[in-house]
């Protein structure tokens, strides 16, 4: 209850009129919000962006949230961006493997699964940041070098790969090299590319 | 006294959703369960008595090994249903019965007995569990205050297995709660309240406090329980998503009423409850496409203040069906189809 007090508060502030706000930052403005409650924050959210024109960030743990109200979405793992991307490239190709393991452990209520895919262990000490890829302890994909060395954002180009695409999609490809929201994705793992070959070729 | 306990169909196939079939047997039954909570006196000299009115009249039955989730809104009365069924708290009317037994008059040592066979999942592993023990003593000490074990000590190989049941390190009997994580705390939970080796679970919130990435290891972890104990569970949470996927029926609450009761397919595919339809459509699926597709029924306003809720159905003031009716008649709890309970008119 008093959330949602805390979190409406600030968005009639930023009513047209008392200023003219550019960015709205949203930190988890739902959670702990029953979802008949969420739902009318998340209207009204929706409905400011309209109204003024606004950017906003919404910082959430809640991946059904972000898929009904984001255009792009950024993952982090232990104070990194792992992956950044446009929502529905990120749902429907999850680039990194915790974006793979979050959608994996994340029960959906339109499809109910034998067992969900846990990712195990838990996230590292902060105090003693490991020296490699934060996520390798956890990692069903992590080799040695995820342990020694910290991958960076790097271009990640999920379009149709060499000998799977028709000659159509291929002149589409070239199209989309200049749209941003195609090529805009980033991915923070040595190994994205060689998963995804071995995802497309299984 | 039971005929009015909504009991269940048998149309959950096993074999698609993973969970363990349950027996027929009931191995717990709620009957016309009323509580009611004095809170503050009103009027001038403070001569009223004001009464939240928590849950009224709620029945339904849950077999033995199989999982009932219990979902409601904040103030839907569900963590007060569960914790009546264990006895912590006194309902003001109804019954409830254990393994056929009337367990709401029961008190004292027999109580205490009972106690052993249903137990409590809470739903913050950092509140619920002593700082100053360590975990062989928390996890020990249901043992030896029932009895079951001499001492602390003699517990010891007994509390390891059962940590290593739960998931848990070989090493973790020794170290005390703050040295683990969310998750592995929750585990903590979960095997002391399996030391007594009960029937029941009553699982309040238990996964709603972790990470997403851990979550899924608990909600894993009392699936597997249930499998190889065949336990029965209470699974009361506020999330739809991760109550269909371990319950084979589900039970809404709203402001203290049952306003539906079916299997958690049907309940999914076929609501019945105007209440229950808003519900589901304002759970989002992690799914882009899917999720901005679908039609969103936004209720205006709040659940009802339980201290004064409306007359006829609690849900009238929300309701885009309400007519007149609903304003003075309260929709009794009726069986829609088979298996298939809703309270509601024109449904």
């Amino acid at each position: 209850m008093v959330t949602t007090r805390v979190a409406t508060a600030p968005l009639r502030r930023v009513r047209p009129g008392a200023c003219e706000p550019a960015l709205l930052v949203a930190d988890e403005p739902t959670t702990a919000l029953d979802v008949t409650i969420q739902a009318q924050i998340l209207e009204l959210i929706a409905e400011l962006q309209r109204e003024l024109q606004l950017a906003v960030l919404l910082i959430t743990h809640d991946l059904g949230v972000v898929a009904g109200v984001c255009d792009r979405v950024a993952v982090m793992y232990a104070g990194k961006i792992v992956e950044d991307a446009p929502a529905a490239d990120l749902y429907a190709e999850p680039a990194h493997p915790y974006t793979a393991g979050l959608l994996g452990s994340t029960p959906r209520l339109d499809i109910v699964l034998d067992r969900l895919v846990a990712i195990e262990g838990a996230p590292p000490d902060l105090r003693l940041p490991p020296r490699g890829c934060a996520y390798a302890t956890r990692c069903p994909h992590a080799v040695e070098r995820c342990e020694a060395e910290q991958p960076s954002l790097e271009r990640f180009v999920a379009l149709p790969l060499a000998g799977e695409a028709s000659e159509e999609d291929a002149v589409l490809a070239e199209d989309e090299l200049d749209d941003p929201a195609r090529t805009g994705r980033t991915v923070a793992c040595f190994r994205a590319d060689e998963l995804r070959r071995q995802e497309v070729s299984a | 006294m039971t005929s009015t306990t909504p009991t269940t169909s048998t149309s959950t196939d096993p074999a698609r959703t993973g969970r363990p079939v349950p027996s027929n047997e009931l191995l717990v039954e709620v009957d016309r369960l009323s509580i009611n909570f004095p809170v503050g006196r009103s009027g001038f000299w403070g001569q009223h008595q004001q009464w939240v009115h928590a849950v009224d009249d709620v029945s339904f039955g849950i077999r033995r090994g199989e999982t009932l989730g219990l979902v409601g809104e904040s103030g839907s009365g569900k963590t007060t249903v569960g914790r009546a069924i264990l006895r912590r708290i006194e309902p003001s009317s109804g019954w409830i019965r254990f393994r056929g037994q009337y367990i709401t008059d029961t008190k004292g040592e027999e109580l205490r007995r009972l106690r052993q066979y249903m137990q409590l999942v809470f739903q913050d592993p950092y509140a619920s569990l002593n700082p100053r023990m360590t975990v062989l003593q928390l996890v020990a000490e249901p043992l030896v205050v029932h009895g079951r074990a001499k001492s602390i000590d003699a517990a010891r190989a007994d509390v390891v297995e059962l940590l290593g049941r739960c998931g848990l390190p070989e090493d973790a009997a020794d170290r005390h709660p703050h040295a683990f994580s969310g998750g592995q705390r929750q585990r903590i939970g979960i095997a002391r309240a399996l030391a007594l080796r009960p029937a029941f679970i009553v699982a309040d919130e238990p996964v709603s406090a972790l990470d997403v990435s851990v979550r899924a290891q608990v909600v894993n972890l009392l699936q597997d329980l249930q499998h190889e104990l065949g336990l029965t569970y209470l699974f009361i949470a506020h999330d739809l998503s991760v109550v269909r996927h371990v319950s084979h029926r589900i039970a809404i609450l709203y402001a203290g009423k049952l306003v539906e009761l079916a299997d958690s397919d049907a309940v999914y595919e076929s609501p019945r409850h105007p209440y229950t339809e808003a519900l589901l459509s304002s759970v989002p699926i992690p799914d882009p496409p899917l999720q901005r597709a679908r039609r969103r029924i936004v209720l205006q306003g709040e659940i009802p203040n339980p201290i004064h809720p409306p007359p006829g159905c609690r849900f009238q003031t929300r309701c885009p069906l309400a007519q007149d009716r609903c304003r003075h008649e309260a929709p009794p709890l009726e069986e829609k189809a088979p298996g298939h309970w809703a309270a509601c008119f024109f449904r």
